[in-house]
């Protein structure tokens, strides 16, 4: 994934009422969305409010002038989905023992626990630790279930991609360094976006990433940066400054995380274009 | 023997393309292509583009209807919110890349006729002219950050910029219209119901 250079702001309940009526209007820019987003998976009685400024939101769609696709549209869409398998939804991780406990209990249960821990020190000792503990995990598994959603909407896109006919499809192999690397560049010439996806890389270490180069009469425009996981397998979304036919060729090199002006650490991948 | 799907719930179609039925898919084309393909239109200007879109919107539900819960709200929201998100995406885009979008005024384009519409339950012809009625019922302000937002793509700070309002005042006037909105929807709706 592209890395972000823009920090995301922090939101919490009480500024989440300024932010949903723009969120359900389409008015936060990408990168205001996704904090939005990412609170509302953790925050049941938020997202509830999301639900009914949304429901309000999308009524406006009926305001607008009806027009009728073509008919072909409809047969593109069902020839698409007769070659595009569907992947299931992201599975959250099974919940630990002490939570299954805790989501367990009911409102009124939880009083009493609370009661009941209060009744001596220790007991309080106890409770604080274990909600602490309790918190933690929670959150810890909020994070991974969101990664997985992002990945799984990663995947998704690029398998639409490559079913695509109008995408362009370029290769890149692995050099000496990693010769058995490999990644494909698809571009799509509407968009002027590319993905790039990459297998059998090395692992790199927390202060590295890849970045990939876009090469144009000997000069070198970055195409951003992106890291892979434990098995080599990583992915980039691209915004090529200029169609990518205006490009001669393409490589991948090791970098310091956040990118460099110009190549400086080994190439792990080139292709022509 | 052939299953008739027309009296299921959008739901319970969501349910079936989940599990790979394209028949459904199909329906929920016919119940929801023309507002799809409307509002994206309405957005970006460009007939070929907002069939783009259109299409990436229904292929995307193929893929992605088994992450539709009944706990995510009702569908044709769900649909319709991630229908107006990948246009306003797709203009913003176009914007960046310099290309020009068609721009009206501010106000709906009501001028437009919406042509013969044999396949739509007389219920939407309802839905369209009450969304129309409210939106123009509501307090001028409100109506105006309202449509910039959702008719023009614009996002919050472009539209304080534009108004030459803070953005405070943007959200604020956002947040009311949208409850303001909302209620006057519910009134007519109970009048309709009334008058049966």
């Amino acid at each position: 994934m592209i890395n972000g250079k823009r920090r995301s702001p922090l939101i919490t309940c009480e500024n989440m009422g300024d932010l949903l009526a723009p969120y359900v209007l389409g008015a936060l820019d990408t990168l205001d969305r996704r904090p939005v987003e990412d609170h509302l998976l953790a925050c049941a009685p938020c997202a509830q409010l999301a639900r009914e400024y949304q429901a309000i939101a999308s009524s406006l769609a009926y305001g607008v002038s009806m027009v009728d696709p073509p008919p072909s549209l409809k047969e593109r869409v069902l020839a698409r989905a007769a070659v595009l398998p569907q992947v299931a939804p992201p599975q959250a991780p099974s919940p630990s023992r002490w939570q299954r406990i805790w989501e367990g209990m009911n409102e009124v249960m939880r009083p009493r626990a609370a009661a009941v821990a209060m009744a001596g020190a220790a007991g309080m000792i106890v409770m604080v630790v274990w909600v602490a503990v309790l918190q933690s995990e929670v959150a810890s598994q909020r994070a991974a279930t969101q990664a997985l959603a992002r990945t799984l909407e990663q995947q998704q896109q690029t398998l639409v991609w490559a079913t695509t006919p109008a995408v362009l499809r370029y290769t890149m192999g692995g050099t000496e360094s990693a010769p058995t690397a490999w990644a494909t560049v698809l571009y799509k010439p509407t968009l002027e976006q590319a993905i790039l996806v990459a297998g059998d890389m090395p692992t790199l270490p927390a202060d590295k990433v890849y970045q990939l180069w876009l090469v144009r009469d000997g000069q070198r425009t970055s195409g951003g940066t992106f890291t892979v996981d434990a098995s080599g397998r990583g992915q980039a979304l691209v915004h090529p400054p200029l169609p990518i036919k205006e490009y001669q060729s393409i490589g991948v090199t090791v970098e310091p995380t956040g990118g460099s002006p110009g190549p400086t650490g080994t190439r792990v991948l080139r292709g022509t274009l | 023997m052939p299953v008739d799907y027309t009296p299921l719930l959008d739901e319970e179609l969501a349910a079936r393309i989940a599990q790979g039925d394209r028949e459904a898919l199909g329906l929920v084309y016919d119940r929801y292509a023309r507002v799809v393909f409307s509002v994206s239109l309405r957005l970006i200007g460009e007939r070929p583009v907002a069939e783009e879109v259109t299409q990436e919107v229904f292929v995307n539900l193929w893929l992605r209807a088994g992450t539709y819960s009944a706990d995510k709200g009702k569908f044709s929201t769900w649909l319709l919110s991630i229908a107006h998100n990948r246009a306003v995406d797709q203009l913003r885009r176009m914007h960046r890349e310099g290309k020009s979008v068609p721009l009206e005024g501010p106000e709906m384009d009501h001028a437009a006729t919406d042509g013969p519409d044999p396949a739509q339950e007389t219920s939407t012809l309802a839905d369209r002219q009450a969304v129309r009625r409210s939106v123009d019922q509501l307090p001028p302000q409100q109506r105006e950050v309202l449509v910039l937002a959702y008719y023009h793509g614009l996002t919050q700070v472009e539209i304080a910029n534009q108004l030459g309002a803070p953005l405070g005042t943007v959200k604020t006037r956002m947040r009311l219209g949208l409850l303001k909105l909302r209620d006057m929807l519910r009134n007519l709706n109970r009048e309709e119901r009334d008058s049966r």
